[in-house]
């Protein structure tokens, strides 16, 4: 298997390893004890028979108890461990997963809808436990009893070993084979069940759209249709499950079929009471490989799902050395490690998707501590430059520098601490305001809390403790966008990049609010995206405004700003 | 931990302690039994098939555990080898039934639970998406929960539970049939263990629905807190706050795995013993035979002695009569997990009428007169009534605009008006009809929701096969064209969630050209200017006006731009209307 899952560094790999072992105690116990129960049963009935007293009962019968404890005990450890320590490494690979879903690159972030992200965090995580419960596990308990089994049956009569190894591997690889392309089916069923919970979540959030246009009963069709087409596959691969456990029943049979007619006829009769054991060893051992039966399929389903997780860790930039890496600190590290200084120099800069820029820069420099206004209508390009600023795009040509350094090069967590981008539609988390302050500063003092709140002109609007609902819905979009500048406040950016900062404000609150956040963090470069129609007073305040359309600089303005009190 | 954020992690479930509190729970259990006692009917003859199948299977076994008892003791001398062919078929044909009997048995069981299933979710999904749209109870995390992570639960139960319940009753009675002339002391023995499968089970079952309850709550609240904290990734990723958030989703994720393991230990200790139960058995029967076949179980009136292969064959029948006991405390959590489940469920999909569709989107075609006469609403959590007494007649085709503080009742008049909350006291009428049956009105939200998809798609919405020429159109006069235009692939742009790449202004405008293309002739407009700045608003007068032209409707605004265009303005205060 090329693509294990990782190990944690907890006590789950110790854990595991410990309930493997107990696994296979269990195992030969189990077999041991049916083994001995009808060794000791017939040398019994021989002694009986023939009278002559030389066996004692009481040593196989205290063996056969003995036996019974272990298997018992141990199957219960084994079940406590192998279970606690998947779960301990699925919660871990639940965190990394979102860990990584968050810092997936920002293009790719938006086409990824949040149900199907969903999906893999909850169901394809769940199915990753087939690893050890359903693989690991299975394939540790039946190569231990299956080859111990196999050379006891060998010692007692060679041909026994033969025929129970043959039988065995043959079972095996009757299942391997009809196990192939199981893989591609879970695949397919993953791939489905995270479309149809996507849809699901998506048809819950537009449900009073779907009912006011007619499109609920066309919705409800598609629903059910969708999540009917997952039972077919599924049910193929439980049919697998089930027909895996018969060709190894079968094999089973024909195995003791075959050890007891060779033992019974033939030119040397063996004794009984071995032929007893032998017979019911080789029941047992198949007993113990009844759940490997279904290895290959269970495999093919968590590589499937492994597959899917690691379309999204893959993706995330970086993202398994960042984690490694922060702990704690990255809430508690202040401002600006990497680069210094707050300017931006961009050369011949060209951004966008694909091939085609979007965006043509030829030069552009903004001094520290500049107030710069991108003002221009819907898409010349003003969100793609904040993007290429923030680090979030890669340039396709060209340079791009803030305080020095290439803002795409910068480690999340250099960038986080240096530069803030608030985007046109930030989200909100159910909560209270304070809540969502403490995103942005989580050892924030209430002081700190309530400045921002001033600072952001919300200050007698919400209070710390306002409930803000379910994505911020008992909030006005004006007071949206104003939490979500006080968020970018309250991080002390020495680079602040705003899209569409004043959406929804009068033009008294918007001239307040960019005024207030440029004396309280001076020092730090702002460059706010504004669509001309709303850009009415703020654009006289400004150090400079640049004036965009269709992906290029058309023209650049010294504004006049006001020496006193804005600054 | 620096102040991590409150309310992102659950408590525990509180232990109820007084009496009131247990007996709601052993009601809520025993109605989620009967529950799937009546999803069990949509497969019942699978399950009774599954059920015939598995006791064939079982009689196989029978057939082939006498065959290799023979086979074993043939050696021995008492009975001197003849035959032995026959036996050694046997073994084989015996083993080759049961495993063919079992497949049939699990495949029956996975028919019908998939039935089983298919029914449910029908009813699930009809409660979700065709019941009221106003029930707040149901969220998208609620719906994705209950029809991906716990219906797969009940599809279990009658996968391997049920099966396994049903088993345990019938095996027994098909090993025991061929145990008793054998021996009649290990019949006995067999038959003596069977009651403390029952105890068993009541005593380490006695707290494991809670905890599977527990269980559920918390898949529910990590689907709702991972999906909350991915909708708002970017921001999260702004605000350098990922590595914080991470931290409550790891929290979360440790908490149901505790909670998992909670349950699995309970199943795990109700497994552990009655394999105990089995494994002791089993040693049991073979100390007894070994001794009475060595000649020390004397009991003098009573025939205790026994032939060495009836020893041999109650030995191999010991691990079949346990082996269904061992199946169903294998597959104990699932049942456990199963009643969880259905507590949830089972409210869920029997409280809820279904709202039909004409009630939606019935609408008459002239513009309705809306009557409304001494209409009161009170809401259970709240003392004093949201409105009080309005009476209020639109006349047909006429635009009312509502003005008022907010919590003035404004938008439970809306609500009512539009036939989206029942009054508590007094009637709406639309042309003399109550809104059930008249049709509801079409509401143009302050923040419309756009689907993930295209444009096309969202303006199509319940219409499919719309041409394009009569989306442009209405692009046209809701003052779209220009803004489509400059979209990068036009009508075929693909929309983020949300609408993203759209802003709010042009969003509101989506959702007024949509509106055009519905047949609505009433409708409510709530505050459609709310979250706009005073350009965008200006941008969207013109098509409002439009598309209030020659339809009733009520629009509620602080914009005295969007008031100007009713016909007639009253303000709503304290439950009062005033004209």
């Amino acid at each position: 298997m090329v693509d294990a899952p990782p190990l944690g560094s907890t006590q789950a790999g110790p854990r595991l390893v410990i309930g493997l072992m107990l696994a296979v105690t269990a195992a030969v116990a189990s077999a041991a004890l049916l083994g001995v129960a009808g060794w000791f049963i017939v040398r019994s009935a021989q002694t009986g028979l023939s009278s002559t007293s030389a066996f004692s009962w009481l040593y196989p019968s205290a063996g056969v108890e003995a036996l019974a404890v272990i298997r018992t005990a141990a199957r219960y450890g084994e079940r406590l461990s192998t279970h606690r320590s998947t779960l301990e490494l699925l919660a871990q690979v639940r965190t990394r997963l979102f860990a990584a879903a968050t810092r997936l690159p920002m293009a790719k972030l938006r086409s990824l809808r949040s149900g199907d992200l969903l999906d893999r965090v909850q169901a394809d995580v769940d199915t990753l436990d087939r690893y050890v419960l359903a693989v690991a596990v299975p394939a540790v308990v039946c190569t231990v009893v299956g080859a111990g089994g196999v050379t006891v049956l060998t010692i007692v009569r060679p041909l026994f070993g033969a025929v129970a190894g043959g039988l065995l591997i043959l079972g095996l690889a009757v299942n391997l084979t009809l196990d192939q392309g199981s893989r591609r089916v879970a695949g397919q069923l993953a791939l489905d069940r995270s479309a149809a919970r996507a849809r699901l979540i998506e048809a819950i959030e537009g449900r009073a759209e779907l009912a006011a246009y007619g499109a609920r009963e066309l919705a409800y069709d598609e629903l059910r249709d969708r999540l009917a087409t997952l039972a077919a596959p599924a049910r193929r691969l439980s049919a697998r499950n089930a027909n895996a456990q018969a060709v190894i029943a079968i094999a089973a049979g024909l195995a003791v079929a075959a050890i007891l007619a060779a033992g019974v006829g033939g030119r040397r009769p063996l004794d009984s009471a071995v032929l007893a054991f032998a017979a019911l060893l080789t029941l047992a051992v198949f007993d113990a490989a009844r759940t490997i039966g279904s290895i290959g399929q269970e495999a093919g389903r968590a590589r499937a799902a492994w597959h899917r997780l690691r379309e999204v860790t893959g993706l995330a930039r970086g993202a398994s050395s960042d984690l490694n890496s922060t702990g704690g600190r990255d809430s508690a590290s202040g401002p600006g490690d990497a680069p210094a200084a707050a300017d931006i120099a961009v050369r011949g800069l060209s951004a966008g998707y694909g091939t085609a820029p979007v965006l043509e820069v030829a030069r552009l420099d903004v001094a520290a501590g500049s107030l710069v206004i991108l003002s221009g209508p819907s898409g010349a390009g003003k969100t793609t430059l904040l993007s290429v600023l923030a680090g979030e795009q890669p340039a396709l040509t060209g340079e791009v520098r803030v305080g020095g350094a290439d803002p795409y090069a910068l480690s999340y967590r250099d960038r986080s601490g240096y530069l803030t981008l608030v985007e046109a539609d930030s989200g909100v988390l159910n909560g209270t305001i304070e809540d969502n302050l403490r995103l942005a500063r989580p050892d924030a003092t209430g002081a700190e809390l309530d400045d921002a709140l001033r600072v952001a002109v919300l200050a007698g609007f919400v209070e710390r403790s306002t409930q803000v609902g379910p994505g911020g819905s008992f909030l006005s979009g004006g007071q949206r966008r104003r939490l979500a500048l006080a968020q970018a406040y309250l991080r002390r950016p020495r680079l602040l990049l705003l899209d569409e900062p004043t959406e929804g404000l009068d033009d008294a609150t918007a001239v307040q609010l960019l005024a207030n956040l440029a004396a309280a963090l001076p020092g730090t470069t702002v460059v706010a995206a504004i669509h001309a129609r709303n850009a009415g007073d703020v654009i006289a305040h400004a150090d400079r405004v640049i004036a965009m359309a269709d992906g290029q600089v058309v023209s650049e303005q010294l504004a006049g700003r006001p020496p006193v009190g804005l600054r | 931990m620096p102040g991590p954020p409150k309310a992102v992690v659950s408590r525990a479930a509180p232990v109820s302690s007084s009496a009131t509190l247990d007996d709601a729970a052993a009601k809520a259990r025993r109605a989620a039994r009967s529950w799937l006692a009546a999803a069990r009917r949509h497969g019942r003859a699978w399950f009774v098939a599954a059920g015939v199948a598995d006791l064939l299977a079982a009689a196989a076994t029978v057939l082939s555990c006498w065959n290799i008892a023979t086979l074993i003791v043939a050696g021995i001398g008492l009975r001197h080898p003849g035959g032995l062919g026959g036996a050694v078929v046997g073994v084989g044909l015996g083993a080759l039934v049961a495993a063919l009997a079992a497949l049939t048995a699990a495949r029956l069981a996975e028919a019908g639970a998939i039935r089983v299933e298919a029914a449910v979710r029908a009813g699930l999904l009809k409660v979700l998406l065709l019941g009221d749209p106003e029930d707040e109870s149901v969220t998208p995390a609620v719906a994705a929960t209950a029809v991906m992570d716990q219906l797969p639960r009940i599809g279990a139960y009658f996968r391997g539970f049920a099966r396994a319940a049903l088993a345990i009753v019938t095996v027994p009675v098909v090993v025991l049939v061929a145990v008793f002339p054998a021996s009649w002391v290990v019949g006995a023995l067999l038959l003596v263990s069977l009651p403390i499968v029952p105890i068993n089970m009541a005593v380490t079952g006695l707290g494991a629905t809670e905890v599977s309850r527990r269980q559920m709550t918390q898949i529910g609240e990590l689907s709702g807190q991972v999906l909350e904290r991915l909708q708002a990734a970017s921001t999260l990723r702004a605000l350098g706050a990922i590595e914080h958030q991470r931290r409550v989703v790891e929290r979360a994720a440790r908490e149901l795995a505790r909670r998992t393991m909670a349950v699995l230990r309970i199943a795990f200790l109700a497994s552990t013993a009655l394999e105990w139960v089995s494994t002791f058995g089993i040693g049991l029967v073979a100390m007894y035979t070994g001794a009475t076949l060595l000649g020390y179980v004397h009991a003098a009136p009573l025939p205790v002695g026994i032939a060495p292969r009836s020893a041999v064959f109650v030995l191999l029948l010991a691990p079949e009569f346990f082996l269904p006991l061992r199946r169903f405390a294998a597959a104990y959590h699932q049942g456990q997990e199963a009643i969880a489940a259905a507590e949830v469920l089972g409210p869920l999909t029997e409280a809820r009428p279904i709202a039909p569709a004409a009630r939606y989107t019935t609408w008459t075609r002239t513009p309705p007169r809306v009557e409304l006469r001494d209409v009161s609403v009170r809401y259970p959590t709240r003392s004093a009534p949201a409105l009080r007494g309005v009476t209020l007649t639109v006349p047909s085709g006429n635009v009312f605009g509502l003005a008022g503080a907010s919590g003035s009742g404004k938008s439970t008049l809306l609500r009512v008006a539009g036939g989206w909350l029942a009054p508590t006291h007094g009637s709406v009428r639309l042309d003399l009809r109550p809104p059930d049956l008249a049709g509801r009105a079409l509401l143009i939200a302050q923040r419309p929701y756009l689907f993930p998809g295209t444009l096309a798609e969202n303006l199509a919405l319940g219409r499919p096969g719309l041409s394009a020429a009569r989306m442009w159109e209405a692009l046209g006069r809701a003052q779209l064209t220009r803004v489509v235009r400059s979209l990068p692939a036009g009508l075929e742009t693909v929309l983020g969630e949300r609408g993203w790449g759209l802003s709010a202004g042009e969003a509101q405008r989506i959702s007024i050209a949509r509106a055009f293309l519905s047949d609505a002739t009433f409708l409510i407009v709530d505050e459609p200017t709310a979250h706009l700045d005073r350009d965008t608003e200006r941008g969207l007068i013109e098509p409002l006006r439009e598309l209030l032209r020659g339809r009733t409707a009520l629009v509620a605004s602080h914009s005295d731009a969007v008031l100007e265009l009713a016909d007639y303005v009253i303000s709503v205060d304290d439950g009062h209307v005033h004209g």
